[in-house]
């Protein structure tokens, strides 16, 4: 297809706590095709969720988005303008949380919950046959399950209503952030199988965000992998699997077993957000192997070749 | 192929730095965390705590002398005009601030130390104790707390010690409960264990460990309740069982200056109740600014 | 036949809150025996030691405190409360008639409360950190923190003496009118059940500035609970996933995060029953409104034992029954509550 459907820009994030300002994204961008499985791989805290919400126009109280554009279908907004980004909401982006229990309001039954969002969209269709068709989309009965409250459903069977009330507001893109992080390995596999499914029968993009790079790499074609509030690469995974370029996506992948041919694994030392602070640098550069000076003098270049991008002063003089 | 190099930008600074403003801003920052709201309480209070103590000096008139130039309005000679027996109602109004905080504030801080005393003790040994107290501080919270302490006075008799001590009572049961639920909530934390591994002793374990990780609830209750008492004991007064007359005491002067309010001598009861109502509203802006810095889950956003 | 969980919770919260109220019935008795004056001598100050001695006995009063007390237990049960030396009348008899009015005036000034307090509070919740957060924080600090006592004097004489805007605060209805006559014993909806608007009106003119001042002591505490209470819910996952589903901001606030508020709010409003019913004492005190309050004023402060253990027991009893109301109001609230109790 190739057509681009949601670009993130240079999105730049500060947190404002007490008087401290931390820089905690730093000029992220990546794009996603239309109807394609996208991937966000990162370590807890390394700004995928907080870039992800940001460009919805749901930056949490606190953070502060100083800069960047958001592109969705053929809108170009800057990413301060949170409000429009909201826009978007109601155009064609939908979301998925990591806790579906939490994100399901538990005071309502979970059919009433699917319900009012279909009703949201005015259509003045039958009502009921729409949540039951949602409902056997997502794989679930309404008839048993519709008048539930929240507490008394699993949570696979949470993160499936969750999805259905996604599903209604009829998303090009499906931001899922960590959705099965919360359930059981077999659920987990099922819900993925499920997510790729719809990604491919509805024309729906999906933006999979995940810490676990073995898991996605089961389901996505492409992805970006974030460390410490930067993209580090990005580009289509199979390249990426078969040469990864910088190295903490080199480390990520030493640190997968694998069973088939089974080698030494190599852990990531260092914390994500260790290393000096408040200046431009890469922000790998205190766990990196490969680390020198130029590292931390201002972000690191990146580079473009096919549909590969790394951002590393390694290959900054290989490539010029 | 393409490349791209940003320039090498200055160090972002992480921390404002607060060293160079003046010792005031300093305060402003540092203490009330730029709460505009909080500061004014403070100054404002600090202001009335000042009257208080200074008040001596700042009386123009005996406030306990009667002269026949009853009923007077406000004038130069007497600010906020004369009562029912001629006295000074400016003299008397700052001679009560002097009174009803030295009242407020001892019982608030006996019902603290005799509270927490009790709460730390019940919430750290727990068990029968802890059962039997709690169950007998829900059955004290269910009383009309005026009431009962209108009924404690009449019993021990009217006057200042007996306020004192019943402001004490009606307040132990707040102090009783709070620190209680952070002892409970602390007992079982890291420090207090680490503390019993090094040899210390319950007692030492209770005062010196405990004890001042539960300061800042304390400070927090003890400014709003200081305002509640303050209002309390004028309200008693008002009811005829507080602050007996002579004596000058703001709901006393109130009660007084109702029954002449239909000869239009408004001069006798606002300035006295606009004293109280600033000293109500400034303790509350203190405690609530206090709330909102000392309670983390509550300071953010 | 199966009882409905629900019931049995009920029932055994009674059970337990009927034996905590005879814990404080004998309290309160203990209280109003130790009060210091004289019932006979307070009454009849002229009378020789033969004819008090003599009274005493009629009354009972040379008994010890424990056969007082039983036979006080004894009235309380037969529903007349003991006598009032005060009043000549029973007890019972004589709150017949003053609890309609205090009860008129509690529903009234928590209502004011309740509707002035829950939009602050959300409001500050909403917009926690701005302007309109400090107005409100600041509006409901001041209704605190202005003593009842002195705003109602305050507002007698301007609203009143100066500007005649309300009527005189001469207790619930001017002498103009005569009282309606009616089950509910609130003066404001029987003279509507007998069709007498002009008295409904009247009454209600009547009640605005004591429900005002009464109330006003509400404010706070529910502006606060909900302001906090708000703002946690407001954080919650199902609020964000509500804005990503692109629903109304103003359904997920009052709709869906107010539902999550409402536990703490509705527990705070069990609280201030006690406090309403104290500060009614003062209210009625300076709005000379004939009520419990005032009655119970009266009886402390002239030692008439059965009227003032029996108004303790009554605001302890109406304060047992507000937390109960709330906890049972919880099954309602939340559905996994409801599971609970149902366990």
């Amino acid at each position: 297809m190739g057509e681009t459907l949601f670009a993130l820009e240079d999105l730049t994030i500060d947190s404002v706590r007490g008087g401290e300002r931390r820089r905690i994204v730093d000029h992220v961008d990546f794009s996603v095709q239309r109807g394609e499985l996208y991937g966000l791989v990162g370590e807890s805290g390394s700004g995928k969720s907080i870039s992800m919400m940001a460009s919805v126009g749901l930056a949490a109280n606190g953070l502060d988005v100083t800069g960047g554009t958001v592109r969705f279908r053929d809108h170009t907004r800057p990413a301060k303008d949170q409000k429009a980004l909201r826009g978007n909401l109601s155009r064609g982006v939908s979301l998925l949380f990591q806790n579906a229990k939490g994100a399901l309001n538990p005071f309502m039954r979970v059919g009433a919950q699917v319900e009012r969002v279909v009703r949201q969209k005015r259509r003045n269709h039958d009502l009921a046959t729409e949540v039951d068709t949602l409902f056997r989309v997502v794989g679930l009965n309404f008839r048993d399950l519709g008048q539930k409250y929240p507490h008394q459903i699993s949570g696979g069977q949470a993160q499936r209503v969750a999805m259905a009330c996604a599903l209604a507001t009829e998303p090009r893109l499906l931001i899922a952030d960590e959705p099965t992080t919360a359930l059981d390995v077999t659920t987990e596999r099922e819900m993925l199988r499920f997510l790729a499914k719809l990604c491919a029968e509805r024309d729906m993009a999906i933006v999979l965000i995940a810490h676990n790079l073995s898991l996605v790499s089961e389901y996505c074609r492409s992805l970006s992998i974030m460390h410490a509030g930067q993209v580090v690469e990005a580009g289509d995974l199979r390249s990426i699997f078969a040469r990864p370029l910088h190295p903490y996506t080199q480390g990520l992948i030493n640190a997968v077993p694998d069973v088939d041919s089974p080698r030494e694994l190599v852990p990531l030392i260092g914390s994500v957000w260790g290393g000096p602070q408040g200046i431009e640098r890469c922000r790998f550069s205190h766990r990196c192997p490969h680390a020198r000076a130029a590292c931390e003098m201002g972000r690191p270049p990146v580079i473009e070749r096919e549909n590969r991008a790394v951002h590393c002063v390694l290959y900054e003089e290989a490539m010029a | 192929m393409n490349m791209r190099s940003e320039p090498m930008n200055l160090p972002l600074p992480i921390v404002q730095s607060t060293l160079r403003r003046s010792p005031w801003r300093r305060i402003y920052q540092g203490i009330f965390n730029g709460d505009a709201l909080g500061f004014a309480g403070a100054m404002l209070l600090a202001v009335l705590l000042v009257v208080a103590i200074i008040g001596p000096l700042l009386v123009t008139h005996d406030p306990l002398l009667t002269t026949p130039k009853t009923l007077l309005p406000p004038s130069i000679e007497h600010w906020l005009g004369t009562d029912h027996f001629g006295r000074d109602v400016f003299s008397r109004t700052v001679t009560s601030l002097r009174i009803d905080f030295i009242v407020a504030g001892l019982g608030v801080t006996g019902a603290i130390f005799i509270g927490s005393f009790i709460g730390l003790v019940c919430g750290y040994l727990g068990g029968w104790l802890d059962e039997l107290v709690m169950r007998l501080v829900d059955i004290v919270q269910s009383f009309p707390l005026l009431l009962i302490a209108m009924v404690l006075i009449l019993v021990m008799g009217p006057g200042v010690e007996s306020i004192v001590i019943v402001t004490v009572l009606i307040n132990i049961p707040t102090y009783a409960r709070v620190i209680r639920g952070e002892a409970l909530s602390r007992k079982t934390l890291e420090y207090i264990d680490a503390a019993r591994c090094s040899g210390a002793s319950e007692a030492s374990i209770l005062f010196r460990h405990l004890m001042p990780n539960t300061l800042s609830p304390i400070i927090v209750h003890g400014s709003l309740n200081l305002a509640a008492a303050v209002g309390n004991v004028a309200a008693l007064s008002f009811l005829g069982v507080g602050i007996r007359p002579p004596t000058p005491d703001l709901g006393v002067m109130v009660a007084e200056g109702t029954n002449y309010l239909i000869q239009g001598a408004w001069w006798m009861s606002i300035g006295p109740g606009l004293v109280l109502a600033a000293t109500i509203f400034s303790l509350n802006l203190v405690g609530d600014c206090l709330e909102s810095r000392l309670d983390p889950r509550r300071a953010e956003g | 036949m199966r009882i409905p969980p629900l019931t049995i919770y009920i029932l055994r919260r009674v059970a337990i809150s009927l034996v905590v109220l005879v814990g404080v019935s004998a309290i309160a008795f203990a209280m109003s025996y130790l009060l210091p004056s004289d019932p006979v001598t307070s009454r009849y100050p002229d009378i020789t030691n033969e004819q008090r001695e003599e009274m005493r006995r009629q009354m009972g009063l040379d008994q010890p405190l424990v056969v007082q007390y039983a036979r006080y237990m004894e009235s309380v049960f037969r529903g007349d409360f003991g006598k009032s030396f005060g009043t000549g009348n029973t007890v019972g008899l004589d709150l017949a008639i003053r609890i309609p009015a205090t009860l008129e005036l509690a529903i009234f000034g928590i209502v004011f409360g309740v509707l002035a307090g829950l939009p602050m509070g959300i409001l500050g919740a909403v917009y926690r950190g701005s302007w309109i957060d400090h107005v409100m924080r600041v509006t409901n600090l001041l209704a605190q923190s202005i003593p009842a006592f002195w705003l109602g004097v305050t507002l007698i004489f301007w609203l009143y003496f100066q500007l005649r805007v309300v009527p005189s605060p001469i207790g619930r209805l001017s002498p103009m009118f005569t009282a309606p006559v009616g089950n509910t014993g609130f003066y404001t909806i029987d003279a509507m059940l007998a069709g007498r608007w002009d008295v409904a009106w009247a009454a209600f003119r009547q009640l605005l500035l004591p429900a005002f001042v009464l109330g006003l002591g509400v404010v706070s505490p529910i502006a606060r609970i909900t302001r906090a209470a708000m703002s946690d819910s407001l954080k919650e996952d199902y609020i964000t996933f509500g804005r990503a589903l692109g629903l109304k901001s103003r359904q997920l606030i009052l709709g869906d995060a107010f539902r999550g508020a409402m536990i703490p709010i509705v527990t705070t409003l069990g609280f201030i029953v006690a406090n309403v019913l104290a500060g009614a004492a003062i209210v009625e005190t300076v709005f000379a409104w004939p009520g419990l309050g005032r009655y119970a004023v009266t009886a402390i402060t002239t030692s008439d034992m059965a009227p003032v253990s029996t108004c303790i027991l009554l605001i302890a009893s109406s304060v047992a029954v507000a937390n109960l109301l709330v906890d049972i109001s919880y099954a309602f609230i939340d559905p996994r509550i409801r599971n609970e109790y149902a366990q």
